[in-house]
């Protein structure tokens, strides 16, 4: 793989990484109960 | 000097407006598509998110404007989310028949899809997405192997959302009508439902029309099904990278080739099952990850093009549609020959 294809999927997982923090900040949010049952 | 300014400034003042419109375009789309799935509940709201966002699509693109909806966040945060559903009461609930069938099927599509690519009745990449969806990790799986591998997206991603879409919507027409002549009991009526309906909303929406039980018994199946998505992402890009002979170098370089949203969803399985969760936060979080997927949805409806189809033409999507139904069909005589 090439030095740019590796620079551009490390960014990449960078923004995936991202998400998940993002994600464990809701799931910490919900377990501290600062968010009730959700409505769908 | 005020001119470079203008120039420097001109494409980012530009760039933010396109996400303002993007977030706008996103927002009403979706909120139609809530709106829509109020009013008839019968069909399940992604199937509203996606096709109200390929219309808003075909019809941005006829006007020729330029918006890139911000779906990659949602759909990832979704899939994170997911993690929280895993529990080990799911996987003893299923049984070892249910995990048996699901087996098969995913070892099926990946040789009847295998087989098709090589008769030279697909495309490879095509082939390839669409058994990653049709296995039954659905379009979540597929967009998400897209934001990997730039190959994947554009027609492959397009076909293989239609296909999971298409197949989706003949299941949750047909069985219910099939199911009670054949005999089918609700155990039997969720396993059709949960193996052979690829993304989880319809194939449980298929399985609640037999009643309650039955949409149970799909989405555990789904959630046993979910709890391998992982697994099956990373193999399936490290399959499309060493096609093209990338490799490793060293250790470090290999991290990032698992997808962060999968190292994610493993953490909060692994918290799931070591009892983080009670049932109330459990339940907030499916809300919150049917939200994820459903915004991310309409997003990806927006940039399904539509009009590549005119170009490729529909043989791909009915040999895909030809695969499904003979799949569906054995799936079926087993299941009535043996209930």
């Amino acid at each position: 793989m090439s030095q740019e294809n590796f620079r551009k999927l490390k960014r990449v997982f960078a923004r995936e990484f991202a998400a998940t923090l993002v994600a464990l900040a809701l799931i910490a949010l919900v377990k501290a109960g600062l968010i009730g049952l959700v409505p769908w | 000097m005020t001119n470079a300014t203008e120039t420097l400034s001109a494409p980012a003042r530009a760039g933010a407006n396109h996400h303002l419109a993007g977030l706008a375009v996103l927002g009403g789309v979706v909120l139609l598509a809530k709106v829509a799935h109020l009013l008839a509940p019968q069909v399940p709201a992604i199937v509203y998110a996606l096709g109200l966002g390929m219309l808003a699509g075909l019809e941005a693109r006829k006007h020729r404007v330029r918006v890139a909806l911000p779906h990659q966040l949602p759909l990832m945060l979704g899939f994170v989310l997911m993690g929280a559903q895993v529990q080990q009461g799911v996987f003893h609930q299923v049984g070892l028949e249910g995990l048996g069938l699901l087996g098969v099927w995913v070892a099926a599509t990946l040789v009847l899809f295998w087989a098709a690519s090589r008769l030279r009745l697909l495309p490879r990449r095509v082939a390839a997405l669409f058994a990653l969806g049709q296995a039954g990790f659905g379009v979540s799986a597929v967009v998400a192997a897209g934001a990997r591998d730039p190959g994947l997206a554009g027609t492959p991603q397009t076909l293989a959302t239609l296909l999971i879409l298409l197949t989706g919507a003949i299941g949750l027409v047909t069985y219910p009508f099939a199911a009670p002549w054949l005999g089918l009991d609700e155990a039997g009526f969720a396993t059709l439902a949960a193996v052979s309906i690829a993304n989880n909303a319809e194939a449980i929406a298929t399985a609640g029309t037999m009643g309650a039980g039955a949409a149970l018994g799909a989405a555990a199946l789904k959630v046993a099904i979910n709890a391998f998505e992982g697994v099956a992402l990373v193999s399936f890009l490290r399959g499309r990278g060493a096609d093209r002979g990338g490799r490793p170098r060293r250790w470090h370089d290999a991290i990032p080739r698992i997808p962060g949203y999968v190292l994610g969803f493993s953490l909060v399985a692994g918290l799931s099952l070591a009892g983080a969760f009670d049932g109330t936060e459990r339940a907030s979080l499916a809300n919150l990850t049917h939200w994820a997927f459903f915004i991310a949805l309409a997003g990806v409806g927006f940039r399904t093009r539509l009009d590549l189809l005119a170009r490729v033409g529909w043989r791909p999507l009915a040999v895909g549609i030809a695969i499904w139904l003979f799949s569906a069909g054995a799936l079926l005589a087993w299941l009535v020959t043996t209930t």
